[in-house]
């Protein structure tokens, strides 16, 4: 039987070997570069980038499942839904200006089959929800939020269907039995 | 090799012919096309929504709790898109026209017009469209040349007047917020 101080080894181990190369993303650092060419004025400094794929989300579901809760067995059911997760913030440390502002990247992506979903432009930010089908599902969405603090690019693929379709279950399931609590309290 | 291969293909040409035809929302009745509306503006839209197929399965998935009986109307829908600008008084009158066109067109196309408010400083149109006996489709023109104010709604599927207000509070489109049309 492994002793606890092997078992933790072996989770951080793990957790070394799939986190390898996750503080950075090609795409999301070439959205940012995009902004800052096409828009001189603009200046985004790098706080946090987070890439995550498959091998680091199944093993952060394994180690989810180790755990007795049923939470963690939900969580670890969730990430297996989900294939990869970029989120890049940035500091905006110079505005660009949002009259008529129209980032090429979204024609980048469009021309690689996502589709704006929405954009909403205030005086001070901007949002753009871009997202991809496959099979009839949604498998990709990417997210630009620009505000005059902070830059934020997120991108999240998988079965965004049918982890929706999860966790609305169990939300219900949540609820039906909150509700049921209640009415036996009473 | 070829008797083997050719009704293969042909089958496959037909079966795809027949997803792309079942999946080209720009044939229904009830669909109208935004982008012409973008050559009206000399600027980009500030808002923009897009929502089909799959996301519209997957917001109507995120409703059901909250609100089952919106949920219930997005699964009905087959589109949502919107377009607001920022307009400048200025071109109050040219997009005025334009729109008024548009209209007509629409009518002409078989779309009734339900309502038609015309003010000094704004222009509201609301049109729907049938098909075998149901709403195909509703489009909406709010036109004023406040901030924010001119927005185009169309949506495509099978809509209950009454629970419009809904949709609008949903996709946070302040024209519809708060609307039911009498139909």
């Amino acid at each position: 039987m492994p002793t606890r101080s092997s078992l933790i080894t072996l989770i951080l181990l793990l957790a070394a070997v799939s986190l390898t190369g996750c503080v950075y993303s090609r795409e999301i650092a070439q959205t940012r570069r995009d902004l800052e060419r096409h828009y001189p004025e603009a200046d985004f400094d790098r706080q946090i980038i987070i890439n995550l794929g498959p091998r680091s989300l199944h093993t952060f579901g394994w180690l989810a499942g180790l755990a007795p809760e049923d939470e963690a067995q939900m969580a670890r059911d969730y990430l297996y839904e989900i294939d990869r997760v970029k989120v890049g913030i940035y500091q905006v440390d110079s505005m660009p200006d949002l009259d008529d502002f129209d980032p090429p990247s979204i024609r980048r992506f469009e021309r690689d089959g996502w589709e704006v979903a929405v954009k909403a432009q205030e005086d001070d930010g901007v949002v753009w929800v871009l997202y991809r089908e496959r099979y009839d599902q949604v498998r990709d969405i990417y997210a630009i939020v620009l505000s005059d603090e902070e830059l934020v690019l997120a991108r999240v693929k998988g079965h965004l269907n049918r982890l929706l379709e999860k966790v609305m279950d169990d939300h219900y399931r949540i609820h039906e039995f909150v509700d049921e609590l209640e009415i036996g309290y009473r | 090799m070829w008797k083997r291969i050719l009704p293969c293909a042909l089958l496959l040409l037909a079966l795809t012919s027949a997803a792309w035809a079942q999946d080209d929302i720009t044939r229904d009745p009830g669909y109208i096309d935004l982008d012409q509306v973008e050559d009206w503006f000399d600027k980009e839209p500030t808002i923009i929504v897009n929502v089909k197929g799959a996301l519209l399965d997957l917001v109507a998935e995120a409703s059901r709790y909250e609100d089952p009986e919106l949920a219930d109307m997005l699964r009905k829908l087959k589109s949502v898109q919107v377009r607001g600008y920022d307009m400048r008084w200025a071109d109050f009158d040219n997009i005025q026209e334009r729109a008024r066109t548009m209209v007509r067109r629409l009518e002409d196309q078989g779309w009734d017009t339900v309502v038609r408010v015309r003010d000094d400083d704004e222009d509201v149109n609301i049109h729907v469209r049938e098909n075998d006996g149901a709403i195909a489709g509703m489009f909406v023109m709010v036109i004023s040349p406040d901030d924010d104010e001119t927005v185009f709604v169309s949506i495509v599927g099978e809509i209950d007047p009454e629970q419009i207000g809904r949709l609008g509070r949903k996709f946070d489109i302040d024209p519809l917020d708060d609307m039911s049309v009498d139909y």
